[in-house]
């Protein structure tokens, strides 16, 4: 963010800043054209007209994120040999990591020779790409299996992770129309923990103390929590007494 | 006396941006606004409280693409020509301030007279390498230097592959021992992110502690008797320092003590102000205004309209909130200390080192004040480093299972695998897979090849920097950032094809070594998969 004076840039600026806020002509305008312009759409903040602003603020100030598109005149100078970075790459494969405790994100990709060899067995295998998600309980060793339809083009995907304290692994398969199912590739297996403090939330409110010594330090002086799923979830245990049924 | 200690931990880190190609290069301009009005002044504090007989424990850590810039010829020579362009900057502003904005001149003079101070020291005193300033207070027992990763890669998105994570590890503290010529026991993880498991190769590598988020103990399936108030230990001893969340917010947010309005505005620079045919010599081609330095208001409120700053009444009100900063700490220790068996708590306090001096600027003045204030008779709070707490009463730490966490917002990896950023992954993991296939196929190689394939790991450590995803996902230089993401990829990429073809690109070879010149030492070789056994 950048605080500007309009009046004081160059014509320029005064172009990109137009470009940028979707004025279709703005090659055309002259420099107090421009002016105008920017200054008409700058006076409307969420549709609604800032005359007051506008007529106190005679200078042309303002907040902008930035001035010229200067990233894009620095010609990365390829060096010989430099190809462009291929979209995907030939090999059959998942991989998965934690986004936090109740995301994941996983990405893939199916060789094509891996799409041959489907296709030359039974065609209808591609027609049915999914993602199997294991989460195994890590107390009961219990394994529960999701599966997520995408489409063969897909090559990422965001995965709810509903329960904590569970390992999680992301298989990535192809159903044929007889129902066979073939697991192409299999992603690291995950475990989201399952924190202390969220199966023993009442022994915070039993001692205040304790919650002091622990969770106040994620809370800042203006009572706003570091907004994660295990604070969020005790802290909404805490505020409604929902421990011990209490309001 | 019931004691309170803190642990202050400063991060200095720049993302690698060098372009020796460009005869001046926009980025490289965050790293001359750091030292100019972070790391140079920093350094002035210091000695000046060190000659006061003022006795202070503080922590930093310098990142290794930070170290590698700073010691670089070729940047330090640019940092001159930056301080002398400036320098006249400076002498005109106090020209054009005393005939046409008095009210900017005491100002004008204040900028100018600190960067004639920092040529002065840059050249005379810490001859171009300012790493010796900081090496030489830690010899005095003033300062601990944590080492960091390679290229300030956030790990848990990299823990699929712990051979690139050793890497990172062995990269850095091998870049921190070339600069300050000691092994070190501390280690700053990127973000702080954490995952569990990593420990064990922090630990291969002699590392004794780290900090960590509050959440990495907080939500640990263990139950954390002494919350963020006490290291804790991993399985294998390693001590985590978790850090106090909530007294870092009292300045780390939207509405900490930097956000008071008698402070100096940021955003407001004379390079964004004044007409073009006035400030052009001292921006970039062409015509790209920048940030100057050159800021004579104060923060004022949100508005538009801002009041001329006013040096003397914010560097007073930052004595008074870094004295109320104190106070909160000491009353947050008096308030914990009954949940802690009796032993004393300590804070730790985790700060870019950026912030202090370049973003805040009264910051290095509020940091004074707290180390001067620890260091009276009557001091509530007692700074102390790491190791020396470790000293003092590491047995009696609890040992815990840490969780997955970081110190950016939500906490955990979110923004590292936000949809605007998260198909990097595909390429930078996709780039050390091929690279442990190299070190595979070809160990031990001698010469050329040896320089093409240390040439590649520079370039695949370097894609693995989170400060692209962050650009990205934060959509500041984003451009700027996939630019130098996809380089450093493709140029892996180079080396990757020529190898598979058994041959060397020289061309390439010269002019990649001579723009990532990054880690002179690296071996190639610490890709090879025998180095992560039972990791």
């Amino acid at each position: 963010m950048i605080l500007v004076d309009i009046d004081n840039l160059s014509i320029q600026e005064l172009k990109y800043l137009a470009k940028q806020e979707g004025i279709e002509d703005f090659e055309s305008l002259s420099k107090d054209d421009l002016i105008d312009e920017l200054n008409d759409i700058y006076d409307i903040v969420d549709g609604t007209i800032q005359l007051s602003d506008r007529l106190q603020n005679t200078s042309g100030k303002r907040y902008v994120n930035s001035l010229t598109d200067i990233t894009n005149s620095h010609d990365f100078q390829d060096l010989p040999g430099v190809v462009k970075l291929s979209e995907l790459y030939m090999e059959t494969s998942i991989h998965f990591m934690l986004s936090d405790l109740s995301w994941g994100f996983a990405y893939w990709s199916i060789s094509p020779l891996t799409k041959a060899k489907l296709l030359e067995e039974d065609d209808s295998y591609l027609q049915n790409v999914f993602l199997r998600v294991s989460s195994t309980n890590n107390e009961t060793n219990e394994t529960v299996y999701n599966d997520i339809n995408v489409d063969k083009d897909d090559t990422c995907w965001s995965i709810n992770l509903a329960e904590l304290g569970c390992t999680y692994q992301i298989s990535l398969c192809v159903q044929n129309k007889a129902g066979i199912i073939i697991a192409l590739a299999q992603s690291l297996a995950l475990s989201v923990p399952l924190p202390y403090w969220f199966k023993n939330c009442e022994e915070l409110e039993k001692n205040p103390i304790l919650f002091n010594s622990s969770f106040s330090s994620i809370i800042t002086k203006q009572g706003e929590y570091k907004d994660t799923l295990v604070v969020k979830s005790v802290m909404t245990k805490l505020a409604h007494g929902d421990i011990n049924g209490k309001h | 006396m019931a004691n309170t200690n803190v642990n202050f931990v400063l991060h200095a880190h720049m993302p690698f941006v060098r372009h020796p190609e460009h005869e001046r290069f926009l980025e490289e301009d965050w790293l001359f606004e750091s030292i100019n009005e972070s790391y140079l002044p920093l350094l002035r504090m210091l000695n000046n409280l060190k000659d006061r007989n003022i006795t202070y424990k503080l922590s930093i850590c310098f990142s290794p693409t930070l170290i590698s810039m700073l010691v670089d010829p070729l940047l330090q020579k640019r940092y001159i020509n930056y301080l002398k362009l400036h320098i006249n900057l400076g002498k005109k502003e106090v020209k054009r301030c005393q005939k046409d904005q008095p009210e900017a001149l005491e100002m004008a003079k204040t900028y100018l007279e600190n960067l004639e101070d920092n040529y002065r020291d840059y050249i005379q005193v810490y001859k171009n390498n300012i790493l010796t300033g900081f090496k030489k207070l830690k010899e005095e027992g003033y300062l601990e230097l944590l080492a960091s990763a390679a290229t300030n890669s956030f790990f848990p998105v990299y823990r699929e592959f712990p051979i690139a994570i050793n890497a990172q590890i062995e990269v850095g503290i091998q870049t921190f021992i070339e600069a300050f010529e000691f092994t070190p026991d501390g280690f700053w993880l990127p973000e702080c992110g954490y995952y569990p498991g990593l420990e064990t190769i922090l630990a291969k590598h002699n590392i004794t502690y780290f900090p960590a988020s509050s959440q990495s103990v907080l939500f640990s399936e263990t139950r954390c008797e002494t919350g963020v108030y006490r290291p804790v230990k991993t399985e294998n001893n390693v001590t985590i320092f978790p850090r106090d969340y909530q007294t870092t917010s009292l300045v780390w947010s939207h509405e900490g003590y930097p956000s008071s309005k008698e402070y100096r505005e940021f955003y407001r620079d004379i390079g964004y102000d004044l007409p073009l045919d006035y400030i052009k010599p001292y921006i970039h081609e062409p015509d790209v205004r920048v940030f100057t330095g050159f800021k004579y208001w104060s923060i004022t409120d949100k508005g538009l309209e801002k009041d001329y700053y006013n040096k003397d009444k914010a560097m007073k009100i930052a004595q008074q909130h870094a004295l109320n900063y104190v106070y909160n700490i000491a009353q947050k220790g008096r308030a914990v200390r009954p949940n802690l068996n009796g032993k004393d708590p300590l804070f730790t306090l985790c700060f870019d080192a950026e912030l202090f001096g370049h973003w805040w600027y009264e910051g290095l003045k509020w940091l004074e004040t707290i180390l001067v204030e620890q260091n009276s008779e009557c001091a509530s709070i007692t700074l102390i480093n790491p190791r020396d707490f470790i000293k003092q009463e590491g047995k009696g730490f609890q040992k815990i299972k840490p969780c997955l966490s970081s110190w950016s917002e939500g906490g955990y990896s979110k923004i590292w695998l936000d949809g605007s950023n998260n198909w990097i992954y595909r390429h930078t993991h996709k780039a050390i897979e091929r690279m442990v296939e190299l070190s595979d196929r070809f160990p031990n190689q001698q010469s050329l090849k040896k320089r093409f394939l240390d040439q590649a790991a520079r370039e695949v450590l370097l894609s693995m920097a989170c400060d692209w995803p962050y650009m990205i996902y934060n959509d500041t230089n984003s451009q700027f950032a996939k630019n130098q993401l996809v380089s450093h990829l493709a140029n892996f990429n180079v080396v990757y094809s020529n190898m598979c073809k058994n041959a060397v690109n020289t061309e390439w070879l010269v002019k990649s070594e001579s723009r990532d010149n990054i880690f002179p030492d690296i071996d190639y070789n610490i890709f090879e998969l025998n180095n992560c056994k039972n990791m």
